[in-house]
């Protein structure tokens, strides 16, 4: 019997997460990814569950806790259902962890796993489950006084604004932290840094670097601080952070990225270096024009622009190609589609197809929003289901932002990624689906 | 002791702004109140065109020759803050023998028309064969009979209200932006001054003048109510959908479902598709866009730019016209004229004016004409002025390549500046020089610098981040703000020395007033930015913690 082929479309957090664990049940993996969505835009954080306070006090529940909360008013949840078992759970958790060990916080996801807080440019501290190496994390119990460092110029990254802001932050969280502003005239030639990416690539110049040691190394004199935190800009994949703590003598660390950040970059880095280390096959284009076969998906055409078209065959399919960043669920002339398999879209459990949007909208710009909701329905086995409820193929898995019925930002984006990206690898792993 | 004024002002549209600014140069104590910032209600909504009344030659030709010698005037006094917008009318073939009488006949009404042109700098008309407009605009539907085009003027609105009140300031008047009046002092029958809430403090106040001037557009009829007088309105909705770019070089008329004319024009640095218009009777402070809104706009699109529906809408925009009353007749056909009001005269109400009705294109001349009345009341003799002295910035237009060069800027940025700043461009070109970090653009989608923020912060009457979107037009681009609201907002709080809470609440509203003229648009690339901007601004999302 020949090998089982998969093909995973989408190359965010849960394409890959799907390829790795297709890989690990033994099938023979392509993956294939157009631009740059989600995971590589975002700041590098991840959460796997809503954060939830515990009501009347500033603590936060545990991780199994929230997640029990969190899906107690939303019956739509990928998390119920897909019926994720704890086991899967924490095989998803242990997967990623291998994934992004050298580069990652990786806490014990026991019962009592909590989110861990890091300041982020907009001024407000983050809480997040794991998070990049390189980024600064402060703790409940150990008490700090942080110098927060900002260059002159590099105006995304104001020293004394975002001391004020993040000390008033971990006041309300009852974190044992302040913050204290250190500001140096570090730009380029008189003229300030514009972008992230030119700011850490000339940082990845010894005599730059040198130069903004020996700066804070004055700076320093005045200032009392016991941990540095940084424009996230410590080299193109972070490393100088490493570097910076051994010339200072003190713990560093970047702030999480907001507005532009290179942090969803390392990130993607890191997964395609397990990716080829793992043997999977990545093509680079966007997946098109499938081929069907008695009900089932066959082939897609896959198309970069730069090389020839190819047609590829596969046993089974996962879908991981994002919401709206990703170009998983597009919004064309009004009509919601799912443009490569023409999947129906849905919303809150109900199909949608040219509704209007300023039905899935509501005035209050904070308050949770249907259309961020909208997305494919998945069965347990995390196959998309028409309306009523039968499978579209059965050889096709959905996994990630693809997925609806959650809210991203306020139900843990990227815990849906790890989980239902597992979880759909592992199904099209598998050959037999009651 | 408070001071007792000659006038105050109540409404900072373009007609509040237009008559505090002419009574000041009267020499008049002024005050000029505005619940929000200034140009926030109807003015903003606007198509932004200051046209010379086209549509009146045919039934008012006095009107036109007004309107045409007033666009003019608007011109002079602030050349740097309008652009010629060529308007083209094109006449589809499939209308049959109709369409052609019709090209004759718009061919006959622009030749018409071009004798007025001379007053505002316009240019004569062209008969275009459908051949040449394949050329001039290739977006247009390739089944023309041919098509004309005239010659109007856009103008930054927004700009044009704040110009006037800094003007006004100029000339002494007290501006009070954020200032909600909460009720009219009355004494025995005569209105002796207004009881105020200031938005931002809280704080209640009091002022007091010899009259008060009611410019409230679509809140007129509610403020002439508290002063005991009445004033009738017909209040018609009109929205405009904002495009990501320029699609056309000229202003583009389509025909709607229903006979209407709409247009797509370009505006700026974008295209606005406009406009609808319907009685609306709900609340001036609430106006929802219907789908049916969205739809008819871009139906009737769709016949002369067949392409429309590929076109990127960021934003729709919407206001009520407070046209004044009139029974029987279709929103369209209702007057665009005005009315000042001798509420003395009428409801025996002394020290109480107000001016309703009107167009954009007329707001200099009417508030001349409120003006004129206020002063008579007030026993003053001076005439006006406004349109002979340049609003602030508009005494000169320096020349972009030449500031460019000697600045070192880039001629893009340099020219929007000048756009917006006028001959004022050189003292933020100064600012950049001397710190160039805040030549940083904060808004890249009309490329804004901090230097120009700066600038305004402390120079144009500002009093909130939100109020920089019309001073700078930060926030308008494509992105709606998300690389630029929350910057400006800090910018904002390092000038006025805020704490970080206060920055993240007005970067919170900013977000939340941008988000409510996105929501019912997002469609195509729209929400794929929408799920960025929502991603990135998470933790802004958040509840503020332990509250």
């Amino acid at each position: 019997m020949s090998e089982r082929h998969i093909i995973v479309i989408g190359g965010g957090l849960s394409g890959v997460m799907a390829a790795l664990s297709s890989k690990s049940a033994g099938c023979r993996v392509t993956l294939i990814r157009g631009g740059l969505g989600r995971t590589a835009l975002g700041n590098g954080l991840v959460r796997l569950a809503g954060i939830v306070r515990v009501t009347g006090s500033s603590r936060y529940l545990p991780l199994m806790k929230s997640v029990k909360e969190m899906l107690r008013g939303n019956p739509e949840h990928p998390f119920l259902r897909l019926e994720i078992a704890e086991s899967e759970a924490y095989a998803a958790r242990d997967l990623f962890v291998k994934i992004v060990n050298d580069g990652y916080f990786v806490e014990n996801a026991d019962a009592d796993l909590l989110p861990s807080w890091f300041a982020n440019e907009i001024g407000n501290l983050e809480a997040a489950h794991f998070a990049p190496l390189s980024t600064a994390r402060f703790h409940r119990e150990s008490r700090e006084s942080v110098g927060v460092v900002g260059f002159s110029g590099y105006r995304r990254f104001h020293a004394e604004y975002l001391a004020e802001s993040w000390t008033r932050h971990a006041e309300k969280l009852r974190l044992p932290v302040t913050f204290a502003p250190v500001s140096i005239s570090f730009d380029k030639d008189g003229k300030p840094f514009r972008k992230p990416a030119e700011t850490a690539r000339a940082l990845e110049k010894e005599n730059e670097l040198s130069r903004l040691t020996e700066m804070l190394r004055k700076a320093l004199e005045n200032v009392e601080v016991n941990r540095l935190v940084f424009p996230p800009v410590l080299g193109m994949d972070g490393s100088l952070a490493k570097e910076l703590e051994k010339r200072l003598n003190l713990p560093v660390g970047e702030a999480a990225g907001a507005r532009e950040s290179l942090a969803g970059l390392r990130l993607i880095w890191l997964l395609e270096a397990f990716l080829i280390a793992e043997g999977v096959e990545i093509v680079s284009g966007t997946a098109r024009e499938p081929e069907m076969d008695s009900g089932a998906i066959r082939s897609v055409e896959t198309a970069s622009g730069k090389e020839e078209n190819r047609r590829l065959e596969a046993d089974a399919f996962v879908l991981a190609t994002g919401k709206f960043l990703g170009g998983g669920i597009r919004s064309v002339e009004g009509r919601f589609v799912e443009p490569l398999f023409s999947l129906p879209v849905f919303s809150e459990g109900r199909r949608i197809e040219d509704d209007f949007i300023g039905k899935l909208t509501r005035n209050d710009f904070s308050a949770p929003q249907a259309f961020e909701r909208v997305g494919l329905r998945a069965d347990l086995y995390g196959r998309p289901v028409a309306e009523g409820g039968g499978v579209c193929y059965p050889n096709l898995f959905a996994a990630g932002q693809v997925i609806g019925g959650f809210d991203p930002n306020r139900e843990g984006a990227e815990g849906v990624d790890l989980i239902s990206g597992y979880l759909a690898g592992k199904r099209a792993g598998e050959t037999d689906h009651a | 002791m408070t001071t007792l004024y000659d006038a105050i002002v109540v409404g900072g549209g373009v007609n509040g702004c237009g008559v505090a600014r002419d009574l000041a140069m009267r020499g008049l104590e002024v005050l000029l109140v505005e619940k929000g910032d200034f140009s926030m209600g109807t003015s903003w909504a606007s198509s932004g065109m200051i046209h010379g009344g086209l549509r009146y030659l045919m039934s008012d030709v006095h009107t036109t020759y007004k309107s045409c010698k007033d666009a003019g005037y608007i011109r002079s006094i602030a050349p740097h803050l309008t652009f010629r917008i060529p308007f083209l009318m094109p006449v589809l073939d499939d209308e049959g023998l109709k369409g052609r009488v019709n090209l004759e006949g718009a061919d006959a009404l622009f030749e018409l028309y071009d004798r007025f042109q001379p007053y505002k700098g316009g240019k004569a008309h062209i008969r275009f064969s459908p051949e040449e407009v394949a050329r001039i605009e290739p977006l247009i539907a390739k089944n023309l009979v041919g098509a004309v085009i005239t010659d109007e003027w856009g103008i930054d609105v927004p700009r044009l209200c704040v110009l006037n009140a800094l003007d006004a300031k100029r000339h002494g008047a007290s501006l009070a932006s954020w200032t909600r009046v909460t009720e009219l002092i009355r004494e025995g029958g005569s209105i002796a001054g207004i009881r105020t809430l200031d938005e931002l403090t809280g704080e209640a106040g009091e002022s007091r003048a010899r009259l008060v001037v009611n410019c409230g557009g679509p809140w007129a009829p509610e403020l002439a109510r508290m002063a005991g007088a009445r004033i009738r309105l017909r209040p018609a909705k009109g929205v405009h959908l904002i495009l990501d770019r320029r699609i056309s070089n000229n202003g583009i008329i389509a025909q709607a479902l229903d006979g209407r004319q709409v247009f797509v024009i370009p505006h700026e640095n974008v295209s606005m598709i406009g406009t609808t218009d319907d009685d609306f009777f709900g609340d001036p402070d609430d106006i929802p866009i219907l789908e049916d809104e969205v739809k008819y706009l871009l139906e009737a699109m769709e016949r002369v730019i067949p392409g429309i529906r590929n076109a990127r809408v960021i934003k729709a925009i919407a206001g009520i016209r407070p046209t004044l009353f009139e029974r029987a007749k279709y929103e369209d056909d209702l007057t665009r004229d005005h009315r000042v009001y001798d509420h003395e005269v009428l409801d025996g109400v002394r020290g109480f004016v107000s001016l309703a009705g009107g167009k954009l294109a007329a707001y200099r001349v009417m508030a001349e004409e409120t003006a004129d009345l206020v002063c008579r009341k007030l026993g003053c003799k001076n005439s006006c002025a406004t349109h002979l002295q340049p609003l602030p910035g508009g005494e000169e237009i320096p020349d972009v390549e030449e500031l460019a060069t000697r600045y070192g800027q880039d001629p893009y940025a340099v020219s929007r500046l000048i756009f917006r700043q006028g001959a004022r461009a050189v003292q933020v070109l100064d600012m950049m020089k001397e710190k160039p970090e805040t030549g940083v653009y904060v808004c890249s989608c009309d490329p804004v610098t901090e230097a120009e923020l700066r600038f305004a912060i402390r120079n144009e009457a500002v009093r909130r981040p939100i109020d920089l979107i019309s001073r700078c037009r930060i926030g308008e681009g494509p992105c709606q703000g998300h690389g630029c609201l929350t910057r400006a907002a800090e910018i904002f709080g390092e000038e006025r020395r805020l704490s970080s809470s206060e920055i993240r609440r007005e970067a919170l509203w900013m977000m939340r007033e941008k988000w409510r003229w996105r929501k019912e648009i997002l469609g195509g690339a729209q929400l794929v930015q929408e799920e960025l901007t929502r991603m990135v601004h998470r933790s802004l999302l958040e509840r503020e913690e332990g509250r």
